[in-house]
């Protein structure tokens, strides 16, 4: 029987601090309801939550997000739901993401002030803030990236059994939810061999791969077969997914895809500061790698943290599967997240963490960049009429 | 006043003059009885260089004392106290004979001992007390001979007797035969009056069952995949206990026609990481076995080894074997292992200290089984990926969520007292290993789960496979009709996790591998004639389940498949769980053999042959020949 050298920033931590994340949750929900409140008052959610509360009713824009659907399609059978329901869920999922930051910082030997401080950075983010308040699935496109990024730390850090299955569930989940997962799992996959711990010949990476992607394989021939089996052939949804924006050809006309679309290295090149100003402790782990011999050890993550978003929003560009940097940012600040939840860094870094941060949400909110599309102007707009 | 005990030094002196001990053995003994805290006459025996009759030779001719030799001389049998049976194997004493004048001799091994003195003094009031020498082995094969019926008895009925609602020499009670009839007369009556909506609860309840039990299987595989699930004792835990305050260990190996593979069990037990004279090993062999008995005789193994000759009666099970020999067990805890196990050599101390740590109620340590003979062909391969995910994952898992754990056949060990309280193994479950976990969790003991393996050798024959694997079957079977006999009480005993994780792990699984078939048939046709042909029977919900079932459902079993080699880093046997479903079809085959046998052969015990691997064949080469460097 292999044993298992357990990285000390998975030995080491604070139990206890559950009370503290709920009411935390509590805070953060409070919060961004009376965000959402001022949303709804302008009216400016209405044509947005009626798009996404009807996307069920086509099969052809579900096609990549089957998680997201289902749990729309449970949604729309509760009693007296409507497109406001989207937002109280995202509201509360933001809320619970928040207790849940706070919780891992604490166990991480985060202070007090620290932790309320980072969480509250986080909440204050425009990029959080948008996701929670607007009612789209794609928080929860950025919440299983979160947990993708959690478990391929748990992969590099303990190698056991459980966090390989962990790993392979997540990605699964992702596949299943995000129609761009393959452009956040093909980096994660170039990364897996400096991740799993048991990797010494071909046949163990061989085994490895498998083992973490066999049940995304499974999700998505399971969905392929359910579709046959109720007369939708396999090809159609591939094209479908292929097609620009997946056949949104509306969305196909973005200011960024004008300027990036079927292009790699251009949109890796303006994602990279666009990432690192949206969320400047994505910094902190490059400078982990640097100096730390066992963070070099399990690079994955930090990279992941690093160059995730970037190189996943560069992917779509390529193809034409994003509408804007967003997702990317999200993505990017997602990996961020969970990387600095699952270390023990030190006060100095913490603090450091802490002003990069705060100047990372007060450049988003003041400088022009972020706001250069219609939607998100406008919900700027709305926010402070 | 009474002499003493004959002094060991002029013993061994007189073994040393006569030439059957030499001065490196002396010495080594003296330094293994020092350590652990055992006699020299104990250590020389066990490591071989005398034979117990040398010592009583030895004992004789220092003492004066008469040499009894029990198998030419028989003990006069009136002598003898069922009652006191314990007494004379633990003591090494026996009656052998009354002298004209009415004294009584008793043969001992260890003539005058104190323990002994008193005990004669009080069994033999005002009768003279002679003494004379005698081995152990001598002691053993008289008790055998004396006791054979009632030790055969007891082995065969004292479960039965005791408490027959947990025994299985009754398969059906009558509330079970009424019960089913009852449920198959409703099933019918559906079938007539109301076939659709039969069908379709028939549907809803085989399409929930399944999705359960694949739940099930999932969260124990999830809890038992932890890293820290398998570290049950650490090294530090085994260099703290002293040799010399080690229980003596019984070591139980039942056989039946496996003289191939005898040397490899004598390697592996003197293999183990123990002190040797506290090691009291039985191989159980069946009187009518003559050829393994003599080819055990042959062997002329160490004094440890003993010989137990199993009446023969009906059932010839191994439980039935166990049973009878753990009358002759010394040892405060004892293990079963199988006779081409091979035990990883800290196995026996790793469950000392589990013991040491755990509280009374643990009762029982299971150690990990696994097979050495894992690439031979796709049925080894197959099989050492579901002993895998079985013991380095289901296992563990039982343990944490508080599931009774049905034990392997194997690499059990016990604490002797707690196993002969509770009636030991029943002789009528040819699954005992699994009833006796369950009866164990009923009885408020635990079951924990040690991180040691046995390597066995994988049933690499199909024919053998099917055979093996339809005892399993039909044993889970009997285990499961036994202990829901009693449903309300069974649910008081286990609680709901441990009721509801019963009904999963061992009612279940059976019912799946017979359903199976049934499930398959009804896919090949919808792909044949189309989703029309079932339509009727498995409306909108149930449908979604259905095809949930089926595509991510036995994917994922196949992917617990595969995850099952990750612990011990065997990537090769991956890719091979990918034909887990090939595997599953022998299953049923197996399952529908069991059931068949269950109602008309249910105390059957169909016998595995072992030594057929290679790698088996070239263990033996191995042994025989240590300087072939392997």
């Amino acid at each position: 029987m292999s044993s298992t050298t357990v990285s000390a920033d998975y030995t080491d931590r604070q139990d206890g601090h559950a009370f503290g994340g709920a009411l935390v949750m509590v805070a953060g929900t409070i919060w961004y309801a009376w965000v959402a409140d001022l949303l709804f008052a302008s009216g400016h959610l209405d044509a947005m939550l009626e798009r996404v509360w009807l996307v069920t009713e086509d099969p052809a824009a579900i096609a990549g997000q089957w998680l997201a659907a289902m749990l729309l399609s449970l949604t729309r059978h509760v009693p007296d739901a409507g497109p406001q329901t989207l937002v109280m869920l995202t509201v509360l999922a933001g809320g619970f993401t928040l207790g849940v930051f706070y919780w891992r910082l604490r166990r991480v030997h985060w202070g007090l002030l620290e932790a309320l401080a980072a969480t509250a950075l986080l909440g204050l983010h425009p990029a959080t803030l948008m996701l929670a308040t607007t009612g789209q699935t794609l928080l929860l496109s950025v919440l299983l990236v979160g947990i993708v990024a959690l478990a391929l730390d748990r992969a590099s850090s303990i190698g056991d059994a459980q966090s390989l299955m962990a790993l392979g569930l997540a990605l699964a989940a992702l596949v299943l939810t995000a129609p761009d997962a393959l452009y956040i799992a093909l980096p994660i996959m170039a990364l897996l061999p400096f991740c799993l711990r048991d990797v010494r010949d071909s046949g163990s990476a061989v085994a490895l791969f498998l083992l973490t992607l066999f049940p995304a394989v499974i999700a998505v021939g399971g969905i392929l077969l359910a579709a046959a089996t109720f007369g939708e052939a396999p090809t159609y949804a591939l094209n479908r997914w292929v097609a620009p924006m997946h056949g949104f050809a509306e969305a196909a006309n973005t200011p960024w895809l004008v300027r990036f679309g079927g292009s790699f290295f251009a949109p890796l090149v303006a994602l990279l500061p666009l990432c690192a100003v949206a969320m400047p402790p994505a910094v902190l782990p490059l400078i982990s790698l640097l100096v730390r011999p066992e963070e070099r050890q399990r690079p994955a993550t930090a990279l992941l943290a690093l160059l995730g978003g970037p190189i996943a929003g560069a992917g779509a560009s390529l193809f034409w599967h994003t509408a804007g940097p967003l997702p990317a940012i999200a993505t990017g600040m997602a990996a961020v997240v969970a990387w600095t939840s699952s270390r023990r860094l030190q006060t100095a870094e913490r603090w450091l963490w802490l002003l990069w941060l705060a100047i990372g949400v007060v450049l988003c909110w003041i400088t022009t960049w972020a706001w250069d599309d219609p939607d998100r102007l406008a919900w700027r707009v709305a926010l402070f009429h | 006043m009474q002499p003493g005990p004959p002094p060991e030094d002029e013993t061994l002196a007189h073994l040393m003059l006569a030439q059957r001990l030499d001065s490196a053995a002396l010495t080594r003994a003296r330094a293994q009885a020092r350590a652990w805290g055992m006699t020299i006459h104990e250590t020389l025996v066990a490591d071989g260089a005398i034979s117990p009759r040398d010592w009583a030779e030895a004992v004789a001719a220092v003492s004066g004392l008469p040499l009894a030799d029990l198998v030419a001389h028989p003990c006069e049998e009136p002598l003898l106290n069922h009652a006191e049976r314990d007494f004379y194997l633990g003591h090494g004493v026996i009656p052998w004979r009354q002298d004209p004048d009415g004294g009584v001799v008793l043969a001992a091994v260890r003539p005058r001992e104190p323990e002994a003195l008193a005990w004669a003094a009080e069994a033999f009031p005002g009768v003279p007390i002679r003494w004379a020498v005698t081995a152990k082995f001598d002691i053993l094969w008289t008790l055998q001979h004396v006791f054979d019926h009632l030790a055969d008895l007891a082995a065969r009925e004292a479960l039965y007797l005791r408490t027959p609602e947990l025994s299985a020499k009754v398969v059906f009670t009558p509330a079970q035969v009424i019960f089913a009839a009852i449920m198959a007369s409703l099933l019918l009556l559906g079938l007539w009056a109301a076939p659709v909506p039969t069908l379709i609860a028939g549907s809803a309840l085989v399409t929930v069952f399944y999705l359960l039990s694949f739940c099930f299987r999932f969260l124990l595989t999830w809890v038992g995949a932890r890293h820290d699930v398998g570290i049950a004792v650490a090294d530090h835990e085994i260099e703290a206990l002293k040799p010399e305050e080690l229980p003596t260990y019984t070591v139980l190996v039942p056989m039946y026609r496996e003289k191939e593979v005898l040397p490899i069990l004598v390697h592996s037990i003197r293999r183990l990481d123990y002190p040797r004279a506290k090691l009291d090993v039985k191989l159980v062999l069946e009187q009518d076995d003559e050829e393994t008995i003599e080819a055990a005789k042959a062997l002329h193994a160490e004094g440890i080894f003993e010989i137990i000759r199993v009446p023969t009666s009906l059932p010839k099970t191994k439980p039935k074997a166990c049973n009878y020999a753990l009358h002759f067990a010394r040892g405060e805890l004892c293990v079963v292992f199988d006779a081409e196990d091979m035990p990883e050599p800290d196995q026996l101390k790793k469950a000392v200290a589990l013991f040491k740590r755990s509280g009374p109620e643990v009762a029982c340590v299971q150690a990990r089984l696994n097979y050495f003979n894992r690439r031979e062909n796709f049925l080894t391969r197959m099989f050492t990926l579901e002993y895998s995910n079985w013991f380095d994952y289901l296992l563990p898992g039982l343990h944490i969520l508080r599931v009774p754990i049905p034990l392997g056949g194997t690499s059990n060990h016990f604490r002797t007292q707690v196993l002969r309280d509770l009636g030991a193994w029943d002789p009528y479950n040819v699954t005992e290993d699994a009833d006796l976990g369950v009866r164990l969790t009923q009885a408020g003991y635990e079951v924990a789960v040690v991180n040691s393996t046995t390597f066995e050798e994988a049933n690499g024959v199909l024919r053998s496979w099917i055979n093996q694997r339809s005892r399993w079957i039909k044993g889970y079977m009997q285990t499961w009709l036994v202990h829901m006999r009693r449903p309300v009480q069974l649910y008081r005993r286990l609680g709901n996790v441990g009721f509801w994780g019963f009904q999963f792990f061992v009612g279940f699984p059976v019912l799946t591998a017979l359903l199976n078939p049934l499930l398959w048939a009804t896919t090949a046709a919808t792909l044949i004639w189309g989703s029309a042909a079932i339509d009727r029977f498995f409306p909108a919900p149930i449908i979604y389940l259905a095809i949930f079932n089926l595509v991510v459902g036995n994917a994922m079993y196949v992917y617990l498949t595969m995850v099952a080699a990750a612990k011990r880093g065997w990537f090769m046997l991956m890719p091979w769980a990918l034909l887990a479903p090939a595997y599953w079809v022998l299953h049923s085959v197996a399952a529908y053999k069991a059931l068949w046998q269950l109602l008309l052969r249910p105390h059957y015990w169909e016998k595995t042959q072992h030594g057929t691997s290679s790698a088996t064949q070239e263990a033996l080469a191995a042994i025989a020949n240590p300087a072939s460097g392997r």
